[in-house]
Order: C-alpha cells, then sequence, then structure tokens
C-alpha cells in the first residue's frame, strides 16, 4: 500500500459512505481534503464510533501513516498575485506526464493536471499528485522557481 | 466549453475555451489580462448607444443611423483626414480602412508605427530568420533575450508558451535546455527567469553596450572597461560569449529600447547585432513585442496595399510615406479623424492629444475612454475575437482565424459593418 499513490479514490473506499456529514461534509470531500492533509482521519467520528468500521478504520490508519510520516510540506498559491502566465503548468512534470501538451507550453485543458489557469488564475486541482508528497516525496520545487511574481509557495 | 482564440495582446493564444451563461465567463488557459479582455464584452460600463455631441457641446445618445449620418458629414467636410488605431482590429477591417482612406485622400496610420519604430527602415533581417515563427523559437531557439520589455507584465504567456519554458524538438528539457538574457534598466520580474540579468545605465547604456557587443562580435573590442553600458565586464563577457555558442538566437524587444535615448543609434546597432549574429547554420530572429493583437497584421495589410507599413499618406494618386503623425498633429495639418479601436487621447503625449482634441473625432469602441468622451461621434462597436470574426495575426505574423464565442448585442455593429457602412457614402 504505501508504495502506492494516495489518492481520494482509495480514502474514499474505506470511508462509511453514509454522507452522514458528521465531519461537516460528504464523505467525498473529506476524502479529497484528507489527501491533502487538510483533514485528519480522526474527524470521521463513525469510522471511530462503530464497530462495524473497524477492518476500514485499520486499514484507512495503515494506508495515511506515510503521508501523516511525511515531513510537512506543501505547496500553497497565493490568487491574488498570479497573473495566469501558465509558467507553473508548463513546468510542472506531473503536468507533463498527465496532460503532456502542457509541457510544450499548451494551457491545460484537462481535470489531471495540479495545476490549471480558470478565469485568467492558476488553481491547484490535484495538490495530492505533487511529487513532493509521498510516496516519491522529491524535493521538487520548479513550478515556485518558475513563478514570476512569487505567487507560489513551497514549505 | 468551447475553443477560442484570445485578442487580448500579440500573443493571440489559440489553445483556450470559454463558456459564457449570461453574463457569468468561465476560461481555461486565458492569463489575466485575456480572461479580462474577454469578460468586458458584459462589463457594466461597455458602450451601448452610439452618441454624437451637440451644439451644445454635450454628447447624446442616437440612433445608429444619425451616428453615420454626422460621421458621413464630418469626413466630406473633412480635406484631410485622419484614420487612426486599427492594430486592435482583424485585418479585414483595417484593409477596408485603408481603401476608405484612399477615397477620402486622407493619412492611414497604425499604432504600430510607435510600436515597431523605425526597424523596418533598417532591413533588420533577412534569410531564414525573417520567416521564424514563434514555433520556430519554441522548437530550436537555445538563447532568448529580452531587450527593454518585462513579459511578465506585458505579455503574460510568451514565456510559458514559446520562449523560456516549453520543451522542443532541439530543446528536449525546456527552460534547462535555453539561456535567457533579460536586459533592462531596472530590474524586473522577467528577470527572475533569466540567466543573465543585465541592468544598464538609463542614460545610454542600450547604445554602449550594443556597440561593444558588436566590436566583441567583430573581433575588435579588446579588454572592455570596467562598466559596459552599466554592466560589469565579467558580466558582458559571459554574455557575448554565450550568445556566440548559441545554435539558435532569438532577441524580443520592446518600448524600452524603442523609446531609449539615441533611438536613432540604438535600433540600428541591434540591426547590426543580429545580422551579424545571423548564419546560415545559426539563425538569430528579432521579434518586436508588439502589444496589440493585431499589429503585425495592419503592417502587414498596409504593406501589401500600399507598400508601406504605417504612415501612408494618400493626398495624391500614389500612397507616400507621411513622415509623423504626432508631428502632423502638432502642426494641426488634419481637420478630421476616425479612429478605430484605440484610446489615442490617453496614449498620445498631453500637447498632441490636445491639437488632436480640436479636430472632430469619430471614434468606434467598446468601452468609454478618453477619447471616446472628446468625440463628435462615438460608434459602439463588437468586440474582436469575442464577437467580431475575422483573421489577426500574431507578433510574429502567422494569421490566426478568429473564434468568436459570443453575440454582440442588438444594434450593435462590427467595425466591418461600420466601415463597410462608410466606404458605401464614398464611392
Ligand atoms: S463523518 Fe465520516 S461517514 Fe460522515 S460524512 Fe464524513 S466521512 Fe462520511
Ligand atoms: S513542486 Fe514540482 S511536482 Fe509539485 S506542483 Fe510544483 S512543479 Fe509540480
Ligand atoms: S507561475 Fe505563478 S503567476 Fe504564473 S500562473 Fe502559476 S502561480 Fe500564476
Ligand atoms: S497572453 Fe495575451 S493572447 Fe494569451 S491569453 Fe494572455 S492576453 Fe490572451
Amino acid at each position: 500500500m504505501a508504495d502506492q499513490k494516495l489518492t481520494p479514490m482509495q480514502i474514499y473506499k474505506l470511508l462509511p459512505q453514509t454522507n452522514c456529514k458528521k465531519c461537516g461534509m460528504t464523505c467525498m470531500a473529506f476524502a479529497t481534503r484528507l489527501a491533502l492533509r487538510e483533514v485528519e482521519l480522526k474527524e470521521c467520528t463513525p469510522l471511530f464510533e462503530e464497530d462495524q468500521y473497524i477492518d476500514q478504520r485499520n486499514q484507512l490508519t495503515e494506508l495515511i501513516t506515510p503521508l501523516l510520516a511525511a515531513e510537512e510540506t506543501g505547496v500553497a498559491l497565493d490568487e491574488t498575485k498570479c497573473t495566469g502566465c501558465g509558467n507553473c503548468v508548463v513546468v510542472c512534470p506531473v503536468d507533463a506526464t498527465v496532460e503532456p501538451d502542457t509541457a510544450s507550453g499548451k494551457a491545460a485543458r484537462s481535470e489531471d493536471t495540479v495545476f490549471r489557469v480558470e478565469n485568467g488564475i492558476a488553481k491547484i486541482i490535484n495538490l495530492e499528485k505533487c511529487r513532493r508528497f509521498p510516496p516519491e516525496r522529491m524535493n521538487c520545487r520548479v513550478c515556485e522557481q518558475g513563478c514570476y511574481v512569487k505567487a507560489i509557495e513551497i514549505w | 466549453m468551447q475553443d477560442t482564440v484570445c485578442c487580448g495582446c500579440s500573443v493571440v493564444c489559440d489553445d483556450v475555451a470559454v463558456s459564457l451563461k449570461k453574463s457569468d465567463l468561465q476560461s481555461l488557459g486565458l492569463c489575466t489580462l485575456g480572461h479580462a479582455y474577454c469578460a468586458s464584452i458584459r462589463s457594466k460600463t461597455r458602450l451601448t448607444k452610439p452618441q454624437v455631441k451637440m451644439g451644445t457641446g454635450k454628447q447624446q445618445a442616437v440612433s445608429l443611423s444619425a451616428a453615420y449620418e454626422q460621421a458621413v458629414s464630418i469626413l466630406s467636410e473633412s480635406k484631410r483626414p485622419l484614420l487612426l488605431g486599427w492594430s486592435n482590429s482583424p485585418s479585414e477591417v483595417s484593409s477596408l480602412g485603408i481603401t476608405l482612406a484612399k477615397r477620402l485622400k486622407g493619412v492611414f496610420d497604425s499604432t504600430a508605427s510607435f510600436e515597431y519604430g523605425r526597424l523596418l527602415d533598417y532591413k533588420l533581417v533577412g534569410g531564414e530568420a525573417e520567416k521564424a515563427t514563434l514555433e520556430d523559437v519554441r522548437n530550436f531557439a537555445d538563447f532568448i533575450v529580452y531587450w527593454g520589455v518585462n513579459p511578465a507584465e506585458s505579455h503574460h504567456r510568451h514565456a510559458s508558451r514559446y520562449t523560456v519554458f516549453p520543451k522542443g524538438t532541439n530543446i528536449p528539457e525546456g527552460r534547462e535546455s535555453r539561456v535567457i538574457a533579460v536586459v533592462d534598466i531596472r530590474e524586473s520580474e522577467s528577470m527572475r527567469l533569466a540567466n543573465h540579468q543585465l541592468i544598464l545605465d538609463p542614460r545610454n547604456g542600450d547604445e554602449h553596450f550594443l556597440n561593444a557587443l558588436l566590436n566583441e562580435l567583430k573581433g575588435t573590442l579588446g579588454t572592455p572597461p570596467e562598466q559596459v553600458g552599466g554592466v560589469p565586464a565579467i558580466e558582458f563577457l559571459s554574455f557575448s560569449k554565450q550568445i556566440k555558442e548559441a545554435d539558435y538566437i532569438a532577441i524580443f524587444y520592446g518600448n524600452g529600447l524603442l523609446h531609449a535615448p539615441h533611438e536613432s543609434n540604438t535600433l540600428p546597432l541591434l540591426a547590426k547585432v543580429a545580422n551579424r549574429l545571423d548564419k546560415k547554420k545559426r539563425p538569430c530572429v528579432i521579434l518586436p513585442m508588439v502589444t496589440l493583437c493585431n499589429s503585425a497584421g495592419v503592417v502587414k495589410t498596409s504593406l501589401e496595399e500600399t507598400g508601406l507599413p504605417f504612415l501612408v499618406d494618400f493626398t495624391s494618386q500614389t500612397p507616400k510615406p507621411y513622415p509623423s503623425m504626432q508631428e502632423g498633429l502638432r502642426n494641426n495639418e488634419f481637420d478630421a479623424a476616425l479612429i478605430v479601436g484605440w484610446d489615442a487621447l490617453s496614449f498620445l503625449p498631453g500637447p498632441i492629444a490636445k491639437s488632436l482634441q480640436s479636430i472632430p473625432i469619430i471614434s468606434l469602441s467598446t468601452q468609454p475612454t478618453m477619447t471616446t468622451r472628446e468625440s463628435m461621434v462615438v460608434i459602439p462597436t463588437a468586440l474582436t475575437g469575442v464577437e467580431a470574426d475575422g483573421t489577426v495575426y500574431r507578433m510574429d505574423g502567422v494569421a490566426v482565424p478568429l473564434k468568436p464565442f459570443a453575440k454582440a448585442p442588438q444594434n450593435i455593429p462590427t467595425e466591418h459593418q461600420v466601415i463597410t457602412h462608410l466606404l458605401t457614402q464614398f464611392q
């Protein structure tokens, strides 16, 4: 498990999938935010309180351990500074893999890239794919270096 | 989402998509400038009604036919009208504009006369380099120079699409396969991406640097002085060494060079440098960073139809070069102006704007501007590329057919329709 990329879908499959919203959102939204480490697994209280979920609880805990063990890292984009230049879209190696045209300068048009310029401003649409996160945990910073206006911050 | 072509600047991006529902515009790939350009069709300030200045000096909303009537009357009475702007319009419109200028015995000029400077006079490029496109730059150029221009501010996607980051045929690693130099009189955002950050002395740095570079290329420089145009000698030498080692050079120059002190020296010097660098096996492409979406197109159309790039005087049968639009205005040589898609009054220097203001102006525009506010006749028009169809020529002269995605509000004509109408009145 640990050598796989953790996707929101993998997480979702192991959640109770009841959309009870005790965590404040739907199960799918929770899965997405868990992959981004914006929420913690224990915020899904049914998973820990109801015995029927014991297997899933254990599996999920195991699944996200490498994510939590990763050194604290993150990529943030300050939309107020962004000019939509697309430098980040073109330089990100992940974007080049999932939408090869971006590597030759084209705009990201699919939903699969890390960056996509929407309504004039870049958005991070799949942060979990960034190579800084497990399993790669590479110290990639090319998007940060390529941004003219220092709108991207990596820590 | 549907594919479209952005007319927000001279990069004319054709890989973008939009969807428009009521007044909500969604876009993919457009930069902030391009998104704002396209979204402006739904802006609250948009011009919707033709206006004519009445006896009181106040503008009043009138019907389109009344506005046409007034425009025709101004142009009929004029002995020497100035037809200005055009660079934000498709080439089909500028072509009609040239015919109109001919019939009215006026002077045709576009914003390109500022944007190109006198470069065309210097026969700058020749051979293969002249046909080079931005795709060639992307595929082959391993040495990029931005001179007197900050694309981070003016041409947002230029570097990501064509010059700095993209991979190409001979550029396997994208950014890593290229050397980038940014030359300016102050630090700019674009320098963040450059290997050579050359900050020139604002007084005469361009000229000194180019002179030294030319001599270095000729092999006559010897030991350079401590500072070359404000740049430490060591940086100058590292730049000149690397540019000589390049396989394909692309130089993009902008206002900073065009309006540098001693402009009449710097441009020919740049031309000489480029010509010396340009070899059969190592092309050196040089392109002005024009800003408006069809600046290159107006020049092309004008060259094809009149033999002159801009500033065409139709007073006599054969078109003649007109020396300077600004001088002409200063000397009150014109008695009316038709301004298409350009805010001339906020662009021109004060005293010249004043002379322009003193003659009747007919303006075509989508938004209210200083120029429309001072105009005798204002005709609101459809927005190029968004509502109006046609062809524009990218900064490198490549034709791009537009893909409009919206309908102009009722009663708002295209520029093409307006100029066509005027032509029917002057047979
Ligand atoms: S608390 Fe758990 S079960 Fe409830 S919606 Fe959130 S993820 Fe689903
Ligand atoms: S750090 Fe690297 S992989 Fe992550 S988003 Fe930036 S460019 Fe892409
Ligand atoms: S590189 Fe920076 S400015 Fe350009 S699109 Fe990305 S975040 Fe925005
Ligand atoms: S770079 Fe120019 S043409 Fe491209 S999206 Fe931005 S404004 Fe439009």
